[in-house]
């Protein structure tokens, strides 16, 4: 059927409309104005922060990859990747050579790689800045950069000249000529020389040889989530050698993604609100209006398109001015965020891709639709009978509980719950702003705690020996003697100081624990076999040398309190038991626990220790140099008792202040003042809550803004509702005033209504805000830190909440009570 | 052929439990280009009637013909496009949009329908009615006398195929009442319009070719005698 | 590649979409030119309900309700004029009626005054006084036998006859008048045509053909009648030897009380010629005049000869 052509006139009757309602239309225009706002920096965040993570990825890597396979791979493991259906793509490199030396220079760091083709032209390519010349193809050629050539005395070099190199493969020591086929510069490890695939097979390693082949894997999407990287980790059966490396951002990606998610969420849920409820307001005030356009022959279908025609105007305007203004302070606005969100490039490119535009558009788009629809719905469903003043039988009986409570509080509590859907939707409004404000402080406030990985026993200050990480004992020197110590304990700023004693020792082989252990170690950490070196091992022991580690009483207790199962004091401090570092290895604990472990000082082995191991600890504030052997800690009574004047590596000082900075300032003076001062370093809580703090002011300067925006949406929607509400009840509360109520008392009643919605909405911030903090609180919760709520920020967000509420009825009471005689407003509406 | 037609027209109101008869049992016609008041008191059912007439509510039982359709057979979409094409209502408080000026008011219902604006009838209207200078007017500059000659002039310029008035000037004094209700009689006899007029005033009800009386929901006398019943 | 693809294929989208639109476009504008004239034939038809009326909000919609008050005001305007008409024709039989007896009473008064008259001035006045009244009596009579014919109130009833009986009695009743202005009158019948016509209206117009042609003749003319079947109508033609009719004029004599300018002496109130017209189109025929003026006129009265056929249109 040919549409009848009336729609001109719903057209001109929806721009009337929108000029006549300012108030309604200004609210509502402004509401998706901020929204868009919202929507549109939070996605040009997302979109800047993707493309800038991605680049200082390619830019530290070398290469635009997700992961990557380090210590060697085999085809299986290759074509299983290949086949993986969430990766993109895989490319290879092999470690060819190292460079010796030249003529000119016998200190060569640079090394010899070969890249396979996808690896160079796919994987290298967005790091690569320039290229000149082509990748090696024949055995003597190379590719290399201007740094290489410099590493080895070459400089100056450039395509097709040669130049004679002495390089160190499996098969041993080789001098060589090598031309150069191509010069690059750009990102990247750049001491390196390109070499062809026949090069490499030639050097006597294979792509299967731990440290030697290299898998890189881009992943199909930019977002991986843990399940997908487990499956692949697990498909892949690593060997104990094997990592599997993620790019580390790769990860926290989808964080960063879900709370973007989130926030686009939180926003589009309060504009949806605020848009509903206006609009539900606004037709319900106007069910005379609508009824008459029936009475005078617009269909349904025509006063549904008269609403859309409107929240078109309305929409279009909002989300042109949310645009415009989303533009004008991305430029400032967005690379300090994108900062903030772990971008260390100096220069932030924003990025405006249009698909922001468009998907800022349509998910502001669908907000206002999804928003209008049943406000639309309920202006078709006015009946003309309605419009001529025959009011609607309503449904809900009300109940009137008479006698009981104060006569003002029964009548607020009966006006916020005349309109149910309404009252909902303004509580709801409220609570999703109070809430988001109760998870922004909470998680920016403790974001400290929660994730500093602090210093050992939450001391100020840990002072160490950095001579104590030489090899050999002749070299420590006697940094923190008990001078030292002593003139700390003297000084009035310092509570307690726990120095930690260190003494060599060697661990020599036995059938069962030291065996085990060695496997373990070597497994895990070397490049050799352990069968390989485990002959030497017998013999010489002292080449494998460990450490004690002495801890006093305090250190014990606190070391025992985190220990799986706590140990016996005495047995530790009289030296019969000790706790093993277990450089992370998973060692097993029947074959751990309960071991007796035997050692020697370095250079006595005539005199021999024997301790049960009773614990082990991953704590590596412990650990000192990897010698092979295990690392005991043990009490420092017994270190002391069988080494003279042992060494102090490290001292945890706890201030009688926290963040007392003046003790501070006196101990960095005492060591300046040290002959050693150079060799002391330490590590000042001080120093690192100022950078946490930083990073938290920015965060919180953020959470604050977005916050404000919702808080301000939230308040529009309430003040919407409340000068909706006074002027529909304009005649009751004029009749009220008539049958004597006292200004005053109104008054009151108002108050209590505003009380009763900030009550309601606490209510939901309580109880749903509260539980959605709790639980993305301890999703971030790395070190276990009790969830505790910044109660002042809350409270005096509440307060200016609840002031509001109370005042902007009252406001619009008053202005009411003005507009006119109190006959002039019982009349006012008919 | 009859502009209107009723049979056995029933309208009852649940009000909690007693049952109101806002009309019971009403056989009233028509005649093309009649004009007929209906006067009663307030609440003997005459608004009633005219709604029903109107299509704006539904009969409990009895049947309404207007043009020679049957109300009873359309749906709210079909009563709404029946409205704007055939009835043309004037109400007590005039009900004019408040966004749309006079003119835009006068041709709304012409205009929802999609149809061709008959300037030169719309000029006559405005002319007879004495609005022309009023014409980019918004509604609420206007006097009571003012808005309900608007009103007239709306339920004219669709050309509809009767008009209902319910208590036209029940919101203006006594002058402008007469006033009102000579041009509307002129307007109607000019543009050759069947009307029903709704009224409780006498003044007002003899203007009318054919006066019917109503009570308690029951016509008890219709133009010359009383109606046995 | 990829995003050359997703043009084409957005573009074949839109293509296929469009193409839709138009059929559908197409579709809906030939439904509705087909219900347009299915509504304009019941019009045509002058059915009382078109039937299609359909409330919706549609063009088709709208433009029912439009042809439905069309429908309906031509409806009422209808049977206001067949009232009217009605009207009328009461009126001219009261008028009749009303008349007849005065008349003919008037007539008797003369006859008897004229028995008495005293002096041969009287019995002049008495003469012009019959002959007034006799006019009178003429007029009357072609006024309501023509305002019958033009409101429909006589019936044209047809019967098969000897066309020679009906031009017979229209002769007879002549003869009189042409003896008197010493007229020649010949007539060239075949006796054994007939016809399918009305006998008395046929020969009240063939009367008014001869009536006509004695009238405009000059004493001692000559009047023609013949009778020639042809293919499809029967021609009766009435030539006579008067002073014939101006080439500009001869469409206008047919009308309504037209009288030639140079005759407003001769009697007649000029409805004879529109009487003879209207009794030939109500039997499906015609009439015509052919004349060079000095030379007289033939005037023909073409009747179908068989009009059966077209009867039932009538």
């Amino acid at each position: 059927m040919l549409k009848n052509n009336n729609g001109a006139v719903i057209t001109r009757m929806a721009k009337r409309s929108f000029v006549s309602n300012k108030r309604r239309n200004g609210i509502m225009i402004l509401a998706i104005a901020l929204s868009m706002f919202m929507l549109f920096t939070i996605l040009t965040v997302g979109g800047t922060w993707l493309q800038m993570q991605r680049v200082q990825n390619i830019r530290l890597n070398g290469g635009d990859f997700d992961a990557l396979i380090y210590g060697g791979f085999t085809q299986e493991q290759r074509d299983i990747c290949e086949e993986n259906p969430n990766i993109a793509y895989v490319g290879t490199e092999g470690f060819a050579a190292w460079a010796v030396s030249t003529e000119y220079d016998h200190t060569l760091h640079s090394t010899f790689i070969w890249s396979d083709e996808l690896m160079w032209n796919t994987m290298h390519q967005p790091a690569v800045e320039q290229v000149r010349g082509t990748y090696p193809q024949k055995d003597n050629e190379v590719m290399t950069t201007q740094e290489a050539l410099q590493d080895c005395g070459l400089a100056g070099l450039d395509v097709g000249d040669s130049f004679t190199i002495t390089y160190m493969d499996n098969t041993g020591e080789h001098t060589k000529d090598f031309t150069i086929s191509g010069m690059w510069d750009g990102y990247g490890d750049k001491k390196v020389f390109y070499v062809s695939q026949s090069f490499f097979a030639q050097s006597g390693f294979t792509l299967e040889d731990y440290g030697r082949g290299f898998l890189y894997i881009k992943f199909q999407s930019p977002i991986l989530t843990q399940n997908m990287q487990d499956q692949l980790e697990q498909s892949l059966q690593l060997d104990k050698k094997q990592r599997f490396l993620i790019a580390v951002d790769t990860a926290s990606s989808v964080q960063i993604f879900l709370g973007l998610i989130g926030l686009i969420a939180v926003t589009c849920l309060s504009a949806y609100l605020l848009i509903s409820n206006i609009l539900y307001l606004s037709i319900s005030g106007n069910v005379r209006y609508y009824g008459l356009l029936q009475t005078i022959g617009m269909t349904e279908k025509q006063i549904g398109k008269l609403v859309q025609k409107q929240m078109l105007l309305i929409g279009a305007v909002g989300i042109a001015i949310g645009i415009g203004a989303g533009v004008a302070t991305s430029f400032g606005l967005i690379p300090g965020i994108v900062k903030t969100l772990g971008i260390r490039e100096a220069d932030i490119h924003v990025s405006f891709h249009p698909m922001i535009f468009v998907l800022g558009i349509l998910l502001a788009a669908l907000t206002i639709y999804v928003g209008s629809r049943k406000p639309a719905k309920l202006a078709t469903q006015v009946t003309p009978m309605e419009a001529l003043g025959y009011r609607p039988k309503s449904g809900r009986k009300q109940s009137h509980k008479t006698g009981k409570g104060n006569l003002i509080w029964r009548m607020a509590r009966e006006q916020v719950g005349r309109d149910r859907k309404k009252s909902g939707m303004v509580i709801a409004a409220l609570g999703i702003c109070l809430s988001f404000f109760l998870c922004m402080t909470t998680l920016i406030q403790s974001q400290g705690p929660r994730t500093i990985v602090s210093n050992y026993m939450d001391s100020d200050l840990v002072i160490k020996n950095d001579t104590m990480q030489m090899e050999t004992q002749d070299r420590w020197k006697p940094l923190i003697d008990d001078g030292f110590l002593e003139e700390l304990r003297q000084n009035p700023g310092i509570c307690e100081i726990h120095p930690v004693v260190n003494a060599q020792i060697v661990v020599p082989w036995e059938d069962d624990f030291a065996d085990y252990w060695m496997g373990e170690f070597y497994d895990m950490w070397m490049e050799e076999d352990y069968e390989d070196i485990k002959a030497d091992y017998q013999q010489h022991p002292e080449k494998y040398s460990s450490f004690l580690a002495g801890i006093d009483k305090e250190q014990f207790a606190y070391l025992n309190a985190t220990l799986e199962q706590p140990i016996d004091e005495t047995d530790f401090l009289s030296g019969k038991a000790c706790i093993i570092m277990q450089n992370s290895l998973q060692l097993d604990k029947d074959k751990t626990i309960g071991k007796t472990i035997s050692f020697y000082l370095d250079g006595q082995d005539d005199q021999d220790f024997q301790m049960t191991i009773q614990g082990m600890t991953d704590d590596s504030f412990y650990a000192g140099l990897l010698g092979g052997t295990p690392t005991l800690i043990v009490s420092d009574t017994f270190v002391k008792s069988i080494v003279e004047d042992p060494y102090v590596s490290k001292v945890s000082v706890q201030y009688q202040e926290e963040y007392d900075e003046n003790t501070e300032k006196d101990i960095l003076h005492l060591m300046e003042s040290s002959p050693y001062q150079k060799d002391f370093s330490y590590e000042s809580k001080i120093e690192e809550m100022e950078t946490v703090t930083q990073a938290q002011g920015n965060m919180m300067g953020i959470g604050i803004g977005i916050a404000l925006v919702l808080a301000f949406i939230g308040m529009m929607n309430y003040l919407n509702a409340s000068v909706g509400n006074i002027q529909n009840r304009q005649v009751e509360l004029s009749i009220m005033e008539s049958i004597g109520m006292t200004g005053k008392q109104i008054r009151r009643m108002l108050i209590r209504e505003g009380l009763l919605y900030v009550g309601a909405s606490l209510g939901v911030t309580w109880t749903v805000g509260l539980g959605v903090t709790y639980v993305l609180y301890q999703a971030m919760n790395y070190r276990d830190v009790p969830f505790a709520v910044p109660m002042l920020p809350i409270a005096a967000a509440t307060l200016l909440i609840a002031l509001l509420c109370v005042v902007i009825p009252l406001a619009a009471y008053h202005s009411m009570q003005r507009s006119g005689s109190l006959v002039e407003r019982i009349r006012g509406f008919e | 052929m009859e502009a209107v037609k009723t049979q056995g027209l029933k309208k009852y109101y649940t009000l909690g439990s007693n049952t109101v008869k806002a009309l019971d049992g009403v056989d009233f016609v028509v005649q093309e280009h009649e004009f007929v008041s209906i006067i009663g008191k307030s609440g003997s059912g005459k608004s009633t009637l005219l709604h029903l007439v109107g299509g704006l509510d539904t009969p409990t039982s009895g049947s309404v013909c207007v043009g020679g359709k049957d109300l009873a057979q359309l749906n709210k979409e079909q009563l709404a496009i029946f409205r704007r094409r055939k009835v043309g209502f004037i109400f007590q408080n005039y009900n004019l949009v408040p966004d749309l000026n006079v003119y835009e008011n006068i041709v709304l219902p012409v205009e929802l329908d999609g149809r061709h604006i008959d300037r030169e009838l719309i000029d006559e209207i405005l002319h007879l009615l004495k609005l022309e200078e009023k014409r980019e007017a918004l509604p609420h500059t206007l006097s009571g006398g003012q808005q309900q000659r608007v009103a007239i002039a709306r339920a004219i310029a669709s050309k509809p195929a009767i008009i209902l008035a319910d208590e036209p000037t029940g919101n203006l004094d006594t002058a402008t009442s007469h006033d009102v209700m000579g041009l509307f009689k002129l307007a109607a006899k000019k543009f050759q319009q069947t009307m029903i007029l709704i009224t409780h005033d006498h003044d007002i009800a003899q203007l009318a070719d054919r006066i019917v009386h109503i009570e308690d929901g029951k016509i008890v006398k219709d133009g010359g005698g009383y109606v046995e019943k | 590649m990829a995003g050359l693809s997703i043009i084409t294929i957005c573009a074949i989208l839109a293509v296929i979409f469009l193409s839709w639109k138009l059929w559908k476009l197409q579709r809906d504008v030939y439904a509705f030119t087909d219900q347009l004239e299915r509504a304009l034939d019941c019009m045509l038809s002058e059915k009382e309900e078109i039937g299609l009326e359909q409330i919706e909000d549609t063009l088709w919609g709208k433009i029912s309700e439009k042809l439905q008050r069309v429908a309906h005001v031509w409806q009422q305007k209808n049977t206001e004029i067949l009232r009217e008409k009605q009207q009328i024709k009461q009126l001219i039989s009261d008028i009749s009626h009303q008349t007849k007896t005065p008349v003919a009473n008037m007539k008797v008064y003369v006859e008897l005054l004229q028995s008495e008259a005293s002096s041969a001035q009287q019995a002049a006045f008495l003469h012009n006084l019959e002959r007034q009244i006799e006019k009178l009596d003429f007029l009357l009579h072609s006024m309501i036998k023509m305002s019958r014919l033009e409101t429909g109130s006589i019936q044209i009833q047809r019967k098969d006859g000897k066309l020679i009986d009906t031009l017979g009695r229209a002769i007879a009743a002549i003869v009189p008048k042409a003896e008197q202005k010493q007229l020649r009158l010949s007539v060239d019948c075949d006796t054994q045509i007939t016809l399918f016509h009305d006998p008395k209206w046929t020969e009240e117009a063939v009367l008014n053909l001869l009536d006509n042609a004695v009238k405009y003749t000059e004493p001692g003319g000559e009047i023609h009648l013949s009778v020639d079947r042809q293919e499809r109508f029967t021609k009766s033609s009435v030539r006579d030897t008067g002073k014939g009719i101006a080439q500009e004029r001869q469409a206008e004599i047919f009308t309504r009380f037209y009288r030639e300018p140079e005759v407003h002496d001769v009697e007649g109130v000029g409805i004879g010629l529109y009487l003879t017209r209207r009794i030939a189109e109500l039997q499906d025929g015609y009439v015509d005049v052919r004349s060079t003026p000095g030379q007289g006129a033939e005037f023909r009265l073409y009747l179908p000869n068989e009009s059966s056929q077209y009867c039932d249109n009538v």
